[in-house]
């Protein structure tokens, strides 16, 4: 027993004194006090237990937070970094990780406990466009916290009565929504990306400055980009006064001639140390092998390419039409973009200005159902496309994103929406037909080709759809190939056991999305995409499976798309360009959210696939997301570099 | 109010505020409500005779929230010493079978013949402590932990909680004195059970800075090494230089040491002494040429034989070691005892 008796457990050299099996010293236990008050009401003692047990609850020795969580490996760090802000830092904190340890999960583990404990009430989470559905669909898939998206659609009591509000910066700073956001109180604001607030003259730094809260916590792993004023002004937001006036931070800790030299580190680090949470890699001891990647664009069949072909076309007839102005805005287009609001578009504003638009009989558009042209045929001559009949209502974008995210995943995926379709549009039954007589995919055959070469290795192949899945799983069965099968809507118990018979038995686990996340999968390294969602977040989740703590050998991605589709175009960017499968873990998500204006990435790329009606100008638009990536890329290691010169490893 | 804590709180403050006289009035499950408050209640809670009593901080109201400072001031309105509630079952079940046959599957004697002779109803004292337990070092741990054992023996129990037992009343005991050290004994145990995550994350923090301490001394040292080959010193200067940053690494590192060292603490915040039927099983032992008796007991809140305690460490025993005195020990105790 460590306490009670000095070098009963394991003695120092001394041998005078307990220590931990770690080799912490332990100070003997002194005897306590016993002053007796007898009572005869057991109600006393009921209200002193209760009162020492809610003492402890606000102790936060006690998390409440851990409890029911979907999914989140709980690394000792970001527990550590949750206990030091709720006992030192008072809800109140710059959480300054590196990039891929969890300032995500650090910032929602808090919220919840906040939330549970009923400290706070109202939450609002600024982020920069391209990450807000992320963490909508991590908060609520993975920590159980509902939150609303804020809408450009909405006004002041849209923002006063909702509790619990993500919204992108660009949103929220806007002339619309800047009052409308700053005026009603907050509990507690997550600014997320925390050095788009760096400068004290944007709209940004303003915002968050104007937003009348209790507790804020801003999440950024490079809160200095260029100078060190920029510490400063996200210190300001934090604390202000904490580093006194600007003036005497400049004189105080700030090189004359160089902005980014720091004097006094000694005490800029106390200080910081007051208000930051940096964690590294060298810090938390995370280290993960390396990752590789390989894409296998796959000439498709005649069948599967007239399919494709014809599906683009067809889309593209029912499409409205789309502008610069709107593309990066649904709302404003009154294109809902999420499936409850599809019904409502066919008899709302869509409709009428349907009717205003010349009609022509049941007659399919002309070219619709013809060959695809050849590769290095001529581009045909523009003709003008007939207009949709008045009893045919456009596909909102929702549906779009389906339909297309089915292609680039399966025929047999495609199907069931092509049976919804043809309900409203018999045009689009030669589709279905040429959807229902492919008897193969291309992307099928290499599959069953690396299956063949995995030499023994266990592969995880995840893939977006269940109608692809059950596909894929008959395919391999024929195959004479072991598998077992994991999705979302098996039980817990059928989960465990999939991963169990993977484990132990199957050579292959067929995953969709929603799958594995919560599961140790790293005895597996190799991983088969057989589709690809449009959102990189998705994919690096995806990749997280296996590439993660306690992965010991290299992983090995392997990408399937067929050539001309949208699936290559996203994968040339991410992969080609911006070398995505190379990066550490949680980079994407930095360089993402550098770009702070726009979409999310897959709202970016259904705009790209409606604003360009030729190949070559898909691919010119794709070359310019490419560029833009990039630009955001070389953005985040500049500051990562100054980052890491300027903190090193002082403030864990 | 959906908030499980609030919940609490709420129950808490009504609970708290009734007993101390004050006239409340809060129904379940809703954010507010009003309380008039006696003299001294509004003066622990400063706050005016009639308030209204909220979860969230609003003005005009008194905030009953972990946040607020509602829980400092509700512990001044309760005794400030550790409440002992003497509590009485009048009957209970005693088994009526032999208990030759349970005592042997119970119990192991290694260094004694030990046969049952008799077994009578008795009344025994049980405590129930609750203790406030810390561990302050870099971090803290706080816990509340509760050790039941039998007054008489110090063999520490698994037994039900009393104050939920509807048998049980209230009842001026003719107590023997407290003794607050088998259960200190036996709290420190379940502290160094129930710390164990908490001590394996102090130690990994540890290991890690101390790793960091040396790599950066280590650097320091090789820099100097490097500076002083390029000036003219001396060899003996060198190595004075060598051990000035080695006494600095020795010196941070104890330092370290200091800031990790774990300090526990334990504070009795509430006692029930139980006093309830028992049956006292005699046990004649015999060991070498002499003969002593020994009383077990069969406890009929668990309906089983207790355990007993080393007359020495305290531990909990089911293989009972004798001295010559046919003292209980344990089988270390006994071990360091022997004779070499």
């Amino acid at each position: 027993m460590l306490w009670l008796s000095p070098g009963a457990s394991q003695s120092n050299a001394g041998g005078d004194s307990a220590v931990t099996a770690g080799g912490i010293p332990v100070a003997p236990l002194a005897e306590p006090a016993f002053l007796a008050a007898y009572t005869h009401d057991a109600t006393v003692l009921r209200l002193r237990l209760e009162l020492e047990r809610l003492k402890l609850l606000r102790g936060f020795d006690e998390l409440l937070c851990l409890e029911g969580l979907h999914g989140v490996e709980q690394l000792p760090h970001q527990i550590e970094t949750v206990r030091k802000v709720l006992r030192y830092f008072h809800g109140r904190v710059l959480l300054a990780d590196e990039v891929g340890l969890g300032k995500t999960i650090e910032a929602a583990l808090l919220l919840r406990e906040y939330l549970l404990r009923g400290l706070i009430r109202r939450v609002l989470i600024l982020t920069p466009a391209p990450l807000t559905g992320q963490w909508r669909d991590e908060l609520s898939g993975k920590f159980g916290l509902a939150f609303d998206l804020a809408r450009p659609s909405w006004d002041s009591s849209d923002w006063s009565s909702r509790h619990c509000v993500i919204a992108s910066l660009t949103l929220a700073k806007s002339r619309r929504h800047f009052q409308a956001c700053s005026a009603p109180g907050w509990d507690l604001v997550v600014v997320d990306e925390a050095h788009h607030c760096k400068n004290r003259t944007t709209r940004n730094w303003q915002l968050v400055n104007a937003l009348k809260r209790r507790h804020i916590f801003l999440l950024t792993a490079t809160p200095v980009q260029n100078n060190l004023v920029e510490l400063y002004n996200l210190l300001t937001l934090l604390e202000p006064g904490h580093l006194h006036t600007e003036a005497d931070f400049k004189k105080n800790f700030v090189t004359r001639g160089n902005p980014r030299d720091p004097r006094n580190r000694r005490v800029l680090r106390e200080l910081l140390g007051q208000v930051m949470i940096r964690n590294t890699r060298g810090l938390v001891n995370l280290k993960l092998p390396r990752r590789y990647a390989q894409t296998f664009a796959l000439q498709p069949g005649t069948d599967e390419a007239q399919l494709y072909h014809h599906l683009d076309s067809y889309l593209r007839w029912r499409c409205p039409p789309l502008t610069d102005q709107v593309s990066s805005d649904a709302d404003a287009a009154g294109i809902p973009d999420d499936p409850e609001t599809a019904e409502a578009v066919e008899s709302g504003p869509l409709a009428s200005l349907a009717g205003g638009r010349w009609r022509t009989a049941n007659v399919p558009p002309p070219g619709l159902f013809q060959a695809p042209p050849r590769e290095d045929a001529p581009a045909p001559p523009e003709t003008p496309e007939p207009a949709l009949p008045a009893d045919l209502p456009w596909l909102n974008r929702f549906q779009l994103n389906s339909i297309l995210m089915a292609a680039g995943s399966h025929p047999r995926a495609l199907r069931p929406m092509l049976e919804r379709l043809v309900v409203r549009d018999y045009r689009a039954r030669p589709l279905l037909e040429l959807a229902r007589g492919l008897k193969e995919s291309v992307k099928e055959t290499k599959l069953l080709q690396l299956l063949a070469g995995a030499q023994g290795e266990k592969v995880l192949i995840f893939a977006n759809f269940r109608a692809t899945l059950d596909h894929l799983a008959g395919l391999l069965q024929r195959h004479g190939i072991t598998f077992a099968l994991f999705h979302g809507s098996q039980s817990q118990l059928e989960k465990e056991m999939a991963i169990d018979q993977f484990k132990h038995a199957a050579p292959v686990l067929l995953c969709s999305d929603s799958g594995g996340e919560g599961f140790n999968l790293q005895f597996c390294n190799t991983l088969i995409n057989f589709d690809l969602p449009w959102n990189p977040m998705r994919i690096e989740q995806r990749v997280g499976r296996i590439h993660r703590i306690g992965q010991t050998r290299e992983v090995f991605v392997f990408n399937l798309c067929t050539r001309g589709s949208l699936e290559e175009k996203i994968l040339g960017v991410l992969n080609d360009k911006l070398r995505m499968f190379e990066l550490v873990v949680g980079e994407v998500g930095s360089i993402l959210g550098n770009i702070e204006k726009g979409e999310e990435f897959e709202s970016l790329v259904l705009s790209l696939w409606l604003k360009s009606r030729r190949h070559e100008e898909l691919d010119a638009a794709f070359e310019n997301l490419g560029a833009s990536l990039l630009e955001a890329q070389a953005q985040y290691l500049r500051t990562r570099q100054l980052d890491e010169a300027l903190f090193g490893e002082d403030y864990a | 109010m959906s908030n499980p804590i609030e919940q609490r709180m709420r129950d808490f403050a009504v609970g708290l505020l009734e007993h101390v006289g004050c006239l409340v009035e809060w129904p379940e499950h809703q954010p507010r409500g009003f309380a008039v408050l006696s003299p001294p209640a509004a003066a622990a809670l400063e706050s005016p005779p009639t308030t209204e009593l909220s979860t969230a901080a609003e003005q005009n109201s008194l905030a009953i929230n972990l946040g607020s400072s509602f829980l400092e001031r509700a512990e001044g309105m309760l005794p400030p010493q550790t409440s002992v509630l003497p509590l009485r079952i009048d009957a209970l079940y005693l088994k009526k079978s032999a208990l030759d046959e349970p005592v042997a599957r119970a119990f192991a004697f290694p260094n004694a013949r030990v046969r049952v002779t008799g077994a009578l109803p008795q009344r025994v004292e049980y405590d129930f402590w609750h203790f406030a337990a810390a561990l302050k070092s870099d971090e803290h741990f706080e816990t509340l932990l509760e050790v039941a054992l039998n007054a008489r023996t110090g063999a520490v129990l698994n037994l039900p909680d009393p104050l939920h037992n509807i048998d049980a009343h209230a009842a001026h005991l003719e107590t023997a004195a407290v003794d607050i050290r088998p259960a200190v004994r036996a709290a420190a145990v379940k502290l160094e059970a129930r710390a164990v995550e908490f001590i394996r994350r102090l130690e990994a923090r540890l290991a890690r800075d101390q790793q960091r301490l040396r790599s950066y001394y280590a650097a320091l040292l090789d820099d100097a090494d490097d500076r002083l080959h390029r000036t003219e010193i001396e060899a003996g200067q060198r190595a004075a230089r060598r051990r000035a940053v080695q006494l600095e690494l020795a010196r941070k590192t104890e330092e370290l040491r200091e800031r990790y060292t774990l300090r526990p603490t334990l504070r009795p915040v509430a006692l029930v002494r139980l006093e309830a039927p028992a049956l006292a099983v005699t046990l004649q032992a015999h060991r070498r040429d002499s003969e002593g008796m020994i009383s077990i007991y069969w406890n009929a809140l668990s309906k089983s034989l207790e355990p007993l305690a080393c007359g020495r460490c305290g531990e909990t025993l089911y293989c009972v070691h004798f001295d010559d005195n046919f003292m209980p020990q344990c089988a270390r105790c006994a071990a360091a005892q022997a004779p070499r």
